[in-house]
């Protein structure tokens, strides 16, 4: 790329649907490329993103433009950069996996030779060149999965949108998906974006994560600042805990309840280890347990949801 | 040490190639989905088993033109067992079944798989699918139609004493065979593809395609054929008999057939005889004749409508048809 381009931008994007739901509200955002996760819980808006984005679903407001042409007014011409991978099982299964990726990149605007050459390199990028010519209604759900990876890779896209990709998947399959992700991502030099709501998945393979939730924008930052925000102080105290955690929280500390009557506090740059020791001297508690660990970003998200309903931190 | 050469035919991974070839955008992707059309109807790449039906009801379709080909033959074609133009009211049923069974293989499987979110993440335009599988269904039905008319033109070519003379004389026909020929099969499969679109699952969209093709129409004959006057608008209510009157209407401008002369039939010597037939048996012949010709022959023939009202309806069946798959594709949640 001779210049950096922003991979997509949006400026107050918002959409509401006939019945009244509003699925994305006034978002906006500029992403570089990358491999970008985008979470949040189902049905906070990411399908509506993804579909935006292809210019299948028109925006109610606002202007979104990826890859620097804009999605509403340019469809087709955006579309012959991007691959997509629905959500749900879209395979006919009377046909086999070479014709079907083979149409597919006809469709997407390659020759027929070149159609046929890339089907069959792209099916054996993501391990089906054995099975290539066997029908589809006979594949497992992984390797379904792949098929839609293929097809979606076909015609050499410069972004990459997926749609929940390991839904359905078992654990092998689970890891399998995302090292071909991770693989379309850095080997490949394709951007990708990942909607799910497993974040613990997506952590493993994006550089960049997009909360949004309720179509709101919660947060987008790099993951290693999201992963910092994770850490947080484990404390079990013998007492009264809930007095105890309304000093802390007086005291000016996020915390919240945890389970087994513990107390988890958010660690955020200054650490609050004499804060906690104090306080706990000061009321006569006895402190039991006081540890560092680092939660999965699921953690953070309930945190956050909580921020944006109450406007600040609070136990949950 | 030297290294070990690598096997022949080892495969390598070279990696992720980019693409730099051609892209043919829109265009090629409306091609890509028109061809796949064409040959999915046809059953062309679906295994075995998809291309019995197709080939039975074109053999089906082409066999009253063999008959008729085989007689002009054998009787130096004297014998009409089917004409250029009653070969759609002959053949009705079989294109009705051809509409009904091949046109979900077109579009039906397409929505039930929800592969349309795969065609409509790509270069296209939802117009474009439906413009792409419209053509293609009319481009088989065409060729459907058109087959049966080359073997009969053919059967009279061969029967007759001079090949270039029959050609000559059925050259105001062929344009009437194709103008037909066109309009039934895009008005066929317009009608087609609104009600598999309309209609998510395969038999009830072939149900519902040949109710709506022929038993509408085996309805609407009867009353239209016992009270012309009254109820002949019905025929407008069935795109086969609508697509009759387009046919009907097309050939009928000119006289095609030119009048049958048989008396060489008879011997030479009796031929005078016959030319002074006494003249209560000419009377006789002369108002059987008119009153045969009177009745009206079918549906078509008893409502009298002149062309225009067929050509007008035609148009409407494709507008709404236009008008119901726009608003159908563009309400599918891909």
């Amino acid at each position: 790329m001779f210049k950096p381009m922003p991979l997509l931008s949006t400026t107050d994007l918002t959409k509401r649907y006939p019945g009244g739901v509003t699925a994305l509200d006034g978002l906006t955002l500029e992403l570089e490329p990358g491999i970008i996760g985008l979470v949040g819980a189902n049905g906070a808006g990411k399908s509506t993103f993804l579909k935006i984005m292809l210019g299948l679903l028109e925006p109610t407001s606002g202007s979104l433009t990826v890859l620097d042409i804009d999605a509403t007014e340019n469809g087709p011409e955006l579309r012959q950069y991007l691959g997509y991978i629905p959500e749900f099982d879209c395979l006919p299964p009377d046909q086999s996996a070479s014709d079907l990726v083979t149409h597919l990149a006809r469709v997407s605007g390659l020759p027929a030779t070149a159609a046929r050459e890339r089907a069959a390199e792209m099916l054996r990028h993501v391990g089906l060149y054995d099975e290539r010519y066997r029908l589809i209604g006979g594949y497992s759900t992984g390797m379904k999965q792949r098929v839609k990876l293929a097809q979606a890779l076909v015609h050499d896209p410069k972004l990459l949108l997926l749609d929940e990709p390991t839904n359905g998947l078992d654990p092998a399959g689970r890891t399998d998906m995302l090292e071909l992700i991770r693989r379309t991502g850095h080997e490949f030099g394709i951007s990708v974006i990942v909607a799910s709501h497993l974040l613990s998945e997506i952590e493993q393979v994006c550089t960049y994560l997009v909360a949004i939730d309720g179509g709101k924008l919660l947060r987008a930052a790099s993951l290693e600042s999201f992963t910092r925000e994770t850490e947080v102080l484990v404390v079990e105290v013998v007492g009264d805990r809930d007095a105890f955690m309304q000093r802390l929280i007086a005291a000016g500390l996020p915390v919240r309840a945890g389970s087994s009557g513990s107390l988890l506090i958010q660690l955020g740059d200054n650490l609050p280890y004499d804060l906690v020791r104090d306080t706990a001297a000061d009321m006569g508690i006895g402190l039991m347990r006081v540890a560092r660990r680092r939660d999965r970003l699921e953690d953070l998200f309930h945190v956050s949801e909580a921020d944006v309903a109450r406007g600040q931190h609070a136990p949950a | 040490m030297p290294q070990p050469e690598p096997a022949a035919g080892a495969i390598y991974d070279i990696g992720y190639q980019h693409y730099t070839g051609r892209r043919l955008g829109r265009r090629g992707a409306v091609r890509a989905l028109y061809v796949q059309g064409l040959r999915s109807v046809f059953g062309v790449g679906r295994g075995g088993r998809a291309k019995i039906p197709p080939i039975a009801l074109i053999a089906f379709m082409v066999i009253p033109a063999l008959i008729q080909a085989a007689l002009a033959g054998l009787a130096q074609g004297n014998v009409n067992v089917v004409t250029h133009e009653g070969y759609f009211g002959t053949t009705v049923w079989m294109f009705g079944l051809f509409c009904a069974f091949q046109t979900p293989e077109l579009v039906t499987g397409d929505q039930q798989h929800r592969l349309l979110a795969l065609y409509f993440s790509r270069a296209v335009l939802r117009s474009d699918y439906v413009l792409a599988r419209v053509a293609a269904l009319t481009t088989a039905l065409f060729a459907v139609a058109l087959l049966p008319h080359l073997v009969m033109l053919l059967g009279e070519y061969f029967a007759a004493a001079h090949v270039l003379d029959a050609i000559k004389t059925s050259l105001p026909t062929i344009p009437r065979i194709i103008g037909a020929a066109f309009a039934v099969s895009i008005l066929l499969a317009t009608v087609s593809i609104t009600i598999a679109a309309v209609i998510r699952r395969r038999p009830f969209a072939t149900a519902a395609i040949l109710a709506f093709m022929l038993i509408a129409g085996g309805f609407v004959t009867p009353l239209v054929m016992n009270r012309p006057d009254k109820m002949r608008g019905l025929l407008l209510a069935s795109p086969t008999l609508v697509g009759r009157g387009v046919t009907v209407w097309a050939f009928d401008t000119v006289k095609v057939h030119p009048p049958v002369d048989t008396s060489y039939l008879l011997p030479p010597l009796l031929r005078p005889a016959a030319a002074a037939d006494s003249a209560t048996k000419v009377a006789y012949r002369a108002e059987r004749d008119r009153r045969w010709r009177t009745r009206p022959s079918g549906p078509v023939e008893a409502a009298r409508f002149p062309g225009g009202v067929y050509l007008g309806a035609m148009a409407a069946y494709l507008l709404i048809g236009a008008g119901v798959l726009t608003l159908r594709y563009r309400k599918i949640d891909t």
